[in-house]
């Protein structure tokens, strides 16, 4: 921990700002909340200051850039702050006591959203030199990870993207555990299927804010990766000779739209089987279904009944339908 | 003989006074560097290095074979592990794509093993059980500097319990043709048509050279086994294989044929997340693929049976009724599907030992 720290009122304007080298909340959201809850009740969170060796003449801002600005906004000169009598640095010498205490600024206030994280991780990292590898346990049970620097890995990936796609993904529009199938692709490709899966699309009014959820985007993310990949053309290219801007932001259309070109024997079979299952005559509460991929040559039916009188009377419907050759159609389903 | 597919050997300090490890050094060329590990060196990497150390483990395993899949009995001998050929499709690029060319020293453990193994099995009359060392590794590729076929070969012979299958993509059979064959070994390799073993299989042999080398051992009293493994239906695929099922029974007589298994392209989902930016281009590993029970992906089901339905068809028509073929990591209703028979869970290995001379089982189950 630095040696030693004050606390007291400290000038907002002689503060030097450092956002790029210690803020990590994300996104940045509209201070008027702020603003309104400082005027009703008051700074209740001190700024942590760097005030040991001044850096271009005066105490560096290391916690409460928002805090700071709505304070002066709010006509305040000065604010409460912790004063840590430590030197401010290049980049690579800050302690890592400093970046825990910073931590802790945060979570008292509220949990790390998967930007803030990856945020966090890396520009701690950039300030005290330590490696991903290197990080200390306990950090990582802080965070809520398992402790190896492979548990980053999906934050870091998101703190990189472009602020559209953070957004996302810190507001829980996308969620974190689709990044999986998207970190290894090649980051154009993932960058367009963000586009396309249209989160925060860049297309007027198509779809931004719509929440996806995990299975969705992963299916979207595989198929159309696939399909792209198999085609030899980059992600962006293969939509657009697709025509799949069009459903951009609409992830139940894309999913529909994208999975027919990725399978497109296996869909029409799928289709098929639909209109030759309406067709067969059964009795209402009969139902014939396929396993998942038509895998074992097998069908299914499923008789609902709420007597065994009605139980009897579906079964010799069935039986009649058998006779009759109705169910032909669905040889070419078995075996 | 030609040079050896890696630039450098690291032999553990505790395996090199072990015999192999002296015999495999000695049969080095000067221009392949040695370095003598210690412990806590790092560890080697690399399918261009050689790693000559000790096996702690079992070397004799059933093979892993998949969840709901008809088990064929196979187990699997490692004497080694990772294979110098860098096969597209290979499941050793997924799970080991950095491991060395790894060569156990420790023989002598490997031989007991697999000698009370095998004398378990005639013990029980199961034999004779089908033991392969190409599943995590090439049986023949190292050949010329390990001699492992010799000391296999050598090794298998007195136990009648147990019957070897060395399988290859090389044509390495110098080691095979210079001692008479045991009754229980059976030669075998993996096949594709020639364009997609000059597209998928880098160094390996060509179809021509191992259909060569198969005529070789099929000539000197082997019998032969041959692995369509993985069939990839890409346009014109069932042409391109009933040629190779032409030049496969123009090389080698149905009747030293063992057994043919066929095995279409299958992997994992996650196979496609780490190589397919790397595969940009080649439709064949973007098919329609989809999850199967056991998670892997798999040619959707009327692909998939109607690929096997006219393999085997072929197959059988070329190699007679008689000829011995089954399915890799496939269900019995795929089974049944498309062979005409759903075996039960202890029947492949019977059926595909009826081919074997003396000390057989019996057929079962057809």
């Amino acid at each position: 921990m630095p040696t030693r720290a004050d606390w007291r009122r400290v000038s907002l304007g002689e503060l030097v700002l450092a956002p790029e080298r210690y803020a990590f909340s994300w996104p940045g959201e509209g201070d008027a909340p702020l603003r309104e809850s400082l005027a009703r009740f008051g700074q209740l969170r001190p700024l942590v200051v760097l005030g040991g060796a001044a850096h271009q003449g005066g105490p560096v801002l290391a916690a409460g850039h928002r805090r700071a600005a709505a304070l002066g906004a709010l006509g305040e000169d000065t604010a409460w702050a912790r004063v840590l009598v430590l030197p401010f640095g290049e980049p690579g010498t800050d302690p890592p006591e400093l970046w825990d205490l910073l931590l802790e600024d945060h979570l008292a206030a509220r949990p790390l959203n998967p930007a803030e994280l990856g945020l966090y991780v890396r520009r701690r990292t950039a300030g005290t030199g330590e490696s991903f590898a290197g990080l200390p346990p306990q950090l990582f049970r802080r965070l809520g990870l398992p402790p190896r620097s492979g548990a980053l890995e999906d934050y870091l990936w998101i703190s990189e993207l472009p602020a559209v796609h953070r957004d996302a993904f810190a507001l829980g529009r996308l969620p974190l555990a689709g990044v999986r199938v998207l970190l290894r692709a090649p980051r154009e490709d993932a960058l367009a299927l963000l586009d396309l899966v249209g989160a925060s699309s860049k297309r007027e009014g198509a779809g931004a804010g719509a929440a996806v959820g995990v299975n969705k985007l992963s299916e979207i993310a595989r198929w159309a990766l696939e399909c792209a990949w198999g085609e030899g053309l980059s992600l962006a290219a293969w939509a657009e000779r697709e025509g799949l801007w069009a459903f951009a932001g609409e992830p139940e259309a894309l999913r529909a739209q994208v999975r027919r070109r990725r399978y497109p024997e296996l869909s029409a079979w799928e289709a098929d089987f639909r209109e030759d299952s309406r067709g067969l005559g059964l009795p209402p509460e009969a139902r014939v279904s396929h396993a998942p991929g038509f895998e074992g040559g097998r069908l299914t039916c499923t008789v609902s009944f709420a007597s065994l009188p009605e139980l009897g009377r579906s079964l010799d419907a069935l039986e009649e339908g058998l006779r009759a050759g109705r169910l032909d159609r669905l040889g070419r389903y078995l075996g | 003989m030609s040079s050896p597919p890696f630039d450098l050997v690291e032999v553990d300090a505790d395996a090199a006074p072990l015999p192999f490890a002296e015999r495999f050094l000695a049969r080095l060329p000067g221009s392949i560097p040695v370095r003598l590990r210690r412990q806590g060196d790092p560890a080697p990497t690399g399918r261009r290095t050689v790693h000559v150390t000790g096996e702690p483990g079992a070397f004799l395993k059933p093979c892993p074979c998949s969840p709901g899949a008809v088990r064929c009995g196979y187990r699997v001998f490692t004497p080694a592990f990772q294979c110098p050929f860098g096969c597209t499709y290979c499941f050793l690029r997924l799970y080991a794509p950095d491991a060395p060319l790894t060569l156990y020293a420790n023989l002598e453990d490997a031989a007991a093993e697999l000698r009370g193994a095998a004398r378990a099995w005639e013990g029980e009359g199961e034999g004779p059980v089908r033991v392969g060392t190409g599943q995590f590794a090439d049986s023949l590729a190292l050949d010329p500097w390990t001699g492992h076929a010799r000391w296999l070969l050598d090794l298998f012979e007195p136990l009648p319990g147990a019957q070897l299958e060395l399988k290859t993509k090389s044509a390495r059979v110098e080691a095979l043709l210079v001692r008479r064959p045991p009754p229980n070994a059976v030669a075998a390799w993996s096949v594709n048509p020639p364009e997609r073993i000059a597209s998928d299989e880098p160094g390996s042999a060509s179809l021509a050279e191992r259909l060569g080398a198969a005529a070789q051992a099929a000539r000197a009293g082997y019998r032969v086994g041959f692995h369509f493994d993985p069939v990839v239906a890409e346009e014109g695929w069932e042409a391109a294989y009933r040629e190779v099922i032409g030049a496969l029974f123009a090389a080698v007589e149905p009747s030293r044929v063992a057994w043919v298994s066929l095995g279409t392209l299958r992997f994992p989902p996650r196979f496609l997340e780490e190589w397919g930016p790397r595969l940009r281009g080649r439709r064949a590993f973007f098919g329609e693929l989809v999850p199967g029970e056991d998670g892997k992906l798999r040619y959707f089901w009327p692909l998939r049976k109607r690929v096997y339905r006219i393999l085997a068809d072929a197959l059988r028509r070329q190699g007679g009724p008689e000829l011995r073929v089954y399915l890799c990591m496939e269900s019995p209703a795929m089974w049944g599907a498309a062979l005409g028979w759903t075996p039960r869970e202890d029947q492949v290995e019977g059926y595909l030992a009826a081919g074997a001379p003396a000390g057989a089982s019996d057929a079962g189950g057809r």
